[in-house]
C-alpha cells in the first residue's frame, strides 16, 4: 500500500505548490541565493521519482475503470475461492466423519471376528465339538519302531478308547451320524469336509468299538 | 505519509484568506476540532480496550471461550491381550457399550415440548417407545441383563437423574439406539474376553471394567491381569471438541477435534504356556485327583532347556468371567502359593550330590538295615526288611530312607545344607507366577540333631510344586538349574516383541553326574515281573519305548490334632524326566491328601504315564533309541 501512496505522493506536492504560488503575490517569488539552491536541491531529489510519474501523469486520469474493476474481478474470485474452498473443506469434513464411522464399524466387526475366531479357537471349545462329533479322547497308543533291519518293533499296547459314561442315550445318536455323514460327502465332494470327515470316520468306530478291530488296530498303529 | 503533506499546504491557504470567510469557517474549525477530538478520544479507547482485551485479559476471555465450546473426552487406552506361546488368546478386550438415560432431565423437557406440541405425545408414550425399540435391538436379555420392554420402560420411568439401562452391549446396536433417541446416552466400555474359560485362569486371573477408577477403566483383580496391570492397561489419551452450547453435539469441520494425547495402547504378554498342553494336563490333573479323592491335585510342565512353563494346572479352577463368585480355594495357585513337603521326592539332591563327590556309584553296594538313628529320633523305612544289600541305585529305586541317610551322613550337614540352596528351594524361583511362595527350608544355624535325619528324605522342609520340579529340571538340563518362568514376551501394540531376559542359569552339578542320576532314577519305573524285589516304587509311570526317570514321593502331613506327622493324610508327589535318555519335559505331580482307592492314591506315578504319554504325542518326541536297562535293586 506503500509504493502506490507514494508514487501518488510524489506529483501531489506539486501541485499544491503551484497553486500556492499563484495565491501568493509576485514579488515574494523573488527567492534568497540560499533558496535557490533548496529549490535546486529539491528538484535534484525529486528528479528521478518525477520520472516515472511523468511518463504515467497523462494515462492516469483515463485508464482508472479497468484497474477498478480488475481489483474487483480479483476480490470476487478470492471471495468466491474462499467460498468454495471452505464450502469444500466442510463437505470433506462431513466425509471424513463419514469414513470414520465407517472406520469405527469395521474395526468393531473385526473386534466380533476376532472374539469368535479366538473363542473357537479355544481347546474347550473343541473338545466340545468333538464331543458332539462322537469323538472321545484316546487311550494309551502303541507305538511303532522300525528297526534298522526294516521289522517292526510294537511298544506298548494300544488301549480301547471307551466312550464316557454318560451317554448311553446318546450312543444312538452318533451311531446314525457316521452313516449319514458319508453320504453327503460323497455327493458334494467338497474339498473341507473330505479333509475333516475321513480322520473322523477312522476315529469313531475305534473309540465305540462297536465295530471289528481292524480299523481300530490301524489307528493305533498309526499314532 | 501522503496526508500531512496535503493537507498543511491546504490549510495554509484558509488561514491567509479574508477575514470574512472567518466567522463561518471558525464554526467549521470549532466542528472539526471537536469531530477530531472525538474521533481521537474514541480511537484512543478503542486502543485501550484492544489492549486491554488482548494483553491482560487475554489468557482469561480465551479460557472462557474454550470452556463454552469445548469438551474434553478421554480416548479409551486399548489393554494389551495375553497370549499362550503359541499366539492363542487367553485374555483380549473387545469394545463395547453401555446405554444410560437421565430420566429427570428428559421428563422436564418433554414436559415443556409437550405443552408447546401435544402431538408429539406424552414422556410415558416416548419411553414405551424407546423401551419397545430397546427390546427389538437387543432381544429380551444380555450377558443376563434383562432388557425387555418392561423393565426398560420401568426404569426410563423411574424418578431418578441418572439410570444405567445396560452394559457390555455390542456398539453398533448401541449406536443404532442412541441415534434414533438421542435423549439415550452410550459410554464407551471395554469388556475382557477370555476365551478359555477356566483354563489357566490361576495364571492369567481376571480383570473388569472398573467404574469407581478414574479414569473407569479394565483393570485386573487376579492373576497376571492383576500383577501386570500397568503394563497391560496402557495410557488414556485426551481429545478435545468443539461443541455447541449446551449440548454435545460436535460442531463439523476442519480442527474442531484436536487430539491433546494420543492413547497409549497397553502392551501385551506372551506366556510360556502352551494351551493345549495346559488342556490336556488340566483334564488328566483334575480327572486323576477326583479318582484319587485328593483334597487337591497340581501338575506342572517344564521345558528342560529353557525353564520355560509349559502347563501348570490345578484341580479347581475358576471362571474368569464370575471371578466374584469362586472361592478362596479355586481362584489359589496351588501349585506355586502352597508348600508342602515333598517326600522321597526330595532323595535326588542325596543322590546328586554322592554321585558329584565321588561318595557312591550307581552300583555300589550298601548295607542297608530296617532302621537308623539320628540324634533322639529312630527313621525307620516304608516297609520291614531284615538287614539287606541294595545297590546304590536300588536305595532310590525302592525309596529306602534309611539308605539315603546313610548316605547323607557321608556327605556332611553342612555340603547339604549348599546343595539344597543350589537346587532353589526356600527361595522364591520368580518364575513370574503370581502368588508364588517361596517354601522354607531351616537354616542351617537352627539344625537341631535329628534335622539331618528329616531332611534328605524329604520332611522337615517345605517347597512348592514348582520349585519341586525345578530340582528335576536341573538333573535333566545336565546340571544347570534354569529358574522357570511363565512370561516369554512383552508385545507392544505394534507387534515389536521384547523377550523377557532370561534368567540366570546355575551350574549345581556336573553333566557327568547330571546324567549319571538320571541313569540312576529310571530304576524307579523299572518293573521286574514276579520279582518285586528288583521292582522299583513307580512302574506305573513307565512309557513303553521311552526311557522315564523320575521318583515318587509320600510325605506325611502334619496332624494338627497332635502336632505329630500324621499316619493317615499324606502329601503323594511324582516327578519325572521325560524322555531320560534326551531329556525334552519335566513333570512334577502334587497330590494333597489322597483318600480314594489305592490304585490311584497310593502314587501319581500313572498321572505321570499319562501326561508323558501326551507330550510324546503333542511334541512328537522320537522313542528312545534303547530301553532302560533292568537293573539289580536289592541283591
Amino acid at each position: 500500500m506503500t509504493a502506490p501512496a507514494r508514487s501518488n505522493g510524489v506529483p501531489s506536492p506539486a501541485k499544491p505548490r503551484e497553486r500556492a504560488l499563484k495565491s501568493v503575490p509576485a514579488k515574494s517569488r523573488s527567492r534568497s541565493a540560499a533558496a535557490d539552491r533548496a529549490y535546486a536541491r529539491r528538484a535534484q531529489r525529486t528528479k528521478p521519482s518525477t520520472r516515472g510519474p511523468a511518463v504515467t501523469r497523462r494515462p492516469v486520469v483515463t485508464p482508472r475503470a479497468p484497474f477498478v474493476v480488475m481489483v474487483m474481478v480479483v476480490l470476487a474470485v478470492g471471495i468466491a475461492a474462499i467460498m468454495w474452498l471452505s464450502t469444500q473443506a466442510t463437505a470433506d469434513s462431513y466425509r471424513l466423519q463419514d469414513a470414520q464411522a465407517e472406520q469405527t464399524r469395521l474395526a468393531r466387526q473385526v473386534e466380533q471376528l476376532r472374539q469368535e475366531v479366538a473363542l473357537s479357537e479355544s481347546p474347550l471349545k473343541l473338545a466340545e465339538a468333538a464331543a458332539k462329533l462322537g469323538l472321545v479322547p484316546a487311550g494309551d497308543p502303541a507305538r511303532l519302531k522300525q528297526l534298522p533291519d526294516g521289522s517292526v518293533e510294537v511298544y506298548g499296547k494300544p488301549s480301547e478308547a471307551k466312550a464316557p459314561e454318560p451317554p448311553p442315550s446318546e450312543t444312538p445318536t452318533p451311531s446314525p451320524n457316521p452313516p449319514a455323514q458319508p453320504d453327503p460327502n460323497a455327493q458334494n465332494g467338497q474339498a473341507d469336509p473330505n479333509a475333516q470327515q475321513p480322520p473322523a470316520r477312522d476315529g469313531q468306530p475305534d473309540p465305540n468299538a462297536q465295530q471289528p478291530g481292524q480299523n481300530g488296530q490301524q489307528a493305533a498303529g498309526g499314532q | 505519509m501522503a496526508g500531512p503533506s496535503r493537507g498543511r499546504p491546504a490549510r495554509r491557504p484558509l488561514s491567509v484568506r479574508a477575514p470574512a470567510k472567518r466567522r463561518r469557517g471558525g464554526n467549521a474549525r470549532v466542528r472539526m476540532a471537536v469531530g477530531r477530538l472525538l474521533l481521537v478520544g474514541a480511537l484512543v479507547m478503542a486502543g485501550l480496550k484492544l489492549v486491554q482485551v488482548q494483553g491482560f485479559q487475554a489468557e482469561a476471555l480465551s479460557a472462557q471461550a474454550e470452556k463454552q465450546r469445548a469438551t474434553f473426552i478421554d480416548i479409551p487406552a486399548a489393554r494389551g491381550s495375553i497370549t499362550d506361546r503359541n499366539g492363542n488368546q487367553l485374555a483380549f478386550s473387545i469394545e463395547a457399550s453401555a446405554l444410560y438415560a437421565v430420566p429427570q432431565m428428559t421428563r422436564e423437557k418433554w414436559d415443556k415440548a409437550y405443552q408447546a406440541k401435544p402431538e408429539i405425545g406424552t414422556y410415558e408414550e416416548w419411553a414405551g417407545k424407546v423401551a419397545k425399540f430397546i427390546q427389538d435391538t437387543l432381544g429380551t436379555e444380555v450377558d443376563g441383563q434383562k432388557t425387555d420392554e418392561r423393565t426398560v420402560y420401568a426404569m426410563l420411568t423411574k424418578d431418578t437423574t441418572y439410570i444405567e439401562l445396560v452394559e457390555n452391549i455390542d456398539p453398533g446396536k448401541a449406536a443404532a439406539i442412541t441415534g434414533k433417541y438421542d435423549d439415550i446416552g452410550s459410554e464407551y466400555r471395554a469388556v475382557r474376553v477370555y476365551p478359555n474359560g477356566g483354563l489357566a485362569s490361576h495364571i492369567v486371573g481376571a480383570a473388569n471394567w472398573r467404574k469407581d477408577q478414574d479414569p473407569p477403566a479394565t483393570h485386573g483383580l487376579l492373576g497376571l491381569e492383576n500383577a501386570k496391570d500397568n503394563l497391560l492397561a496402557g495410557r488414556n489419551g485426551r481429545r478435545v471438541v468443539d461443541t455447541m452450547q449446551g449440548n454435545n453435539v460436535v460442531i463439523p469441520g476442519p480442527n474442531r477435534s484436536r487430539e491433546l494425547a494420543a492413547a497409549t495402547p497397553g502392551r501385551s504378554l506372551e506366556l510360556t504356556l502352551d494351551v493345549d498342553t495346559q488342556y490336556a494336563v488340566q483334564r488328566m490333573v483334575t480327572d486323576y485327583t477326583a479318582k484319587s479323592g485328593a483334597k487337591t491335585g497340581s501338575a506342572v510342565v517344564l521345558d528342560v532347556r529353557t525353564g520355560e512353563i509349559l502347563a501348570m494346572a490345578n484341580d479347581k479352577t475358576f471362571d474368569p468371567l464370575t471371578f466374584g463368585k469362586a472361592t478362596e480355594e479355586q481362584t489359589r495357585n496351588t501349585a506355586v502359593s502352597s508348600s508342602f513337603e515333598p517326600g522321597s521326592v526330595n532323595k535326588i539332591i542325596t543322590a546328586a550330590t554322592a554321585v558329584e563327590d565321588g561318595i557312591a556309584k550307581p552300583d555300589d553296594v550298601l548295607s542297608v538295615p530296617y532302621t537308623i538313628k539320628f540324634a533322639d529320633r529312630t527313621i525307620r523305612d516304608a516297609v520291614e526288611h531284615p538287614t539287606q544289600d541294595m545297590t546304590f541305585t536300588g536305595v532310590f529305586a525302592k525309596s529306602s530312607n534309611v539308605g539315603t541317610l546313610m548316605t547323607a551322613q557321608k556327605i556332611g550337614e553342612d555340603r547339604y545344607a549348599d546343595m539344597l540352596r543350589n537346587f532353589g528351594l526356600g527361595k522364591r524361583t520368580q518364575s513370574g507366577v503370581p502368588g508364588e511362595e517361596a517354601g522354607s527350608v531351616p537354616p542351617r544355624n537352627q539344625w537341631s540333631g535329628s534335622t539331618f535325619g528329616n531332611l534328605p528324605i524329604g520332611q522337615g522342609l517345605s517347597m512348592t510344586l514348582l520349585q519341586m520340579t525345578g530340582m528335576y529340571q536341573t538333573i535333566a538340563n545336565d546340571g544347570v538349574r534354569v529358574p522357570p518362568r511363565i512370561i516369554r514376551a512383552e508385545v507392544d501394540a505394534n507387534g515389536a516383541r521384547k523377550e523377557t531376559p532370561k534368567p540366570e542359569q546355575i551350574r549345581v552339578v556336573s553333566p557327568q553326574t547330571a546324567k549319571t542320576v538320571r541313569d540312576m532314577f529310571r530304576a524307579v519305573v523299572q518293573k521286574s515281573p514276579g520279582d518285586p524285589d528288583q521292582t522299583g516304587t513307580g512302574p506305573s509311570a513307565a512309557l513303553p519305548g521311552y526311557q522315564i526317570s523320575g521318583k515318587t514321593g509320600t510325605a506325611q502331613q502334619i496332624d494338627k490334632n497332635c502336632g505329630c506327622y500324621s499316619q493317615s493324610e499324606y502329601w503323594i508327589t511324582f516327578a519325572g524326566i521325560f524322555p531320560a535318555d534326551n531329556p525334552r519335559f519335566v513333570v512334577g505331580l502334587m497330590l494333597d491328601a489322597p483318600t480314594g482307592s489305592p490304585q490311584y492314591s497310593h502314587s501319581a506315578a500313572p498321572l505321570f504315564h499319562d501326561i508323558a504319554s501326551y507330550l510324546s504325542q503333542r511334541y512328537q518326541v522320537p522313542l528312545s533309541a534303547e530301553q532302560s536297562p533292568v537293573v539289580p535293586l536289592v541283591l
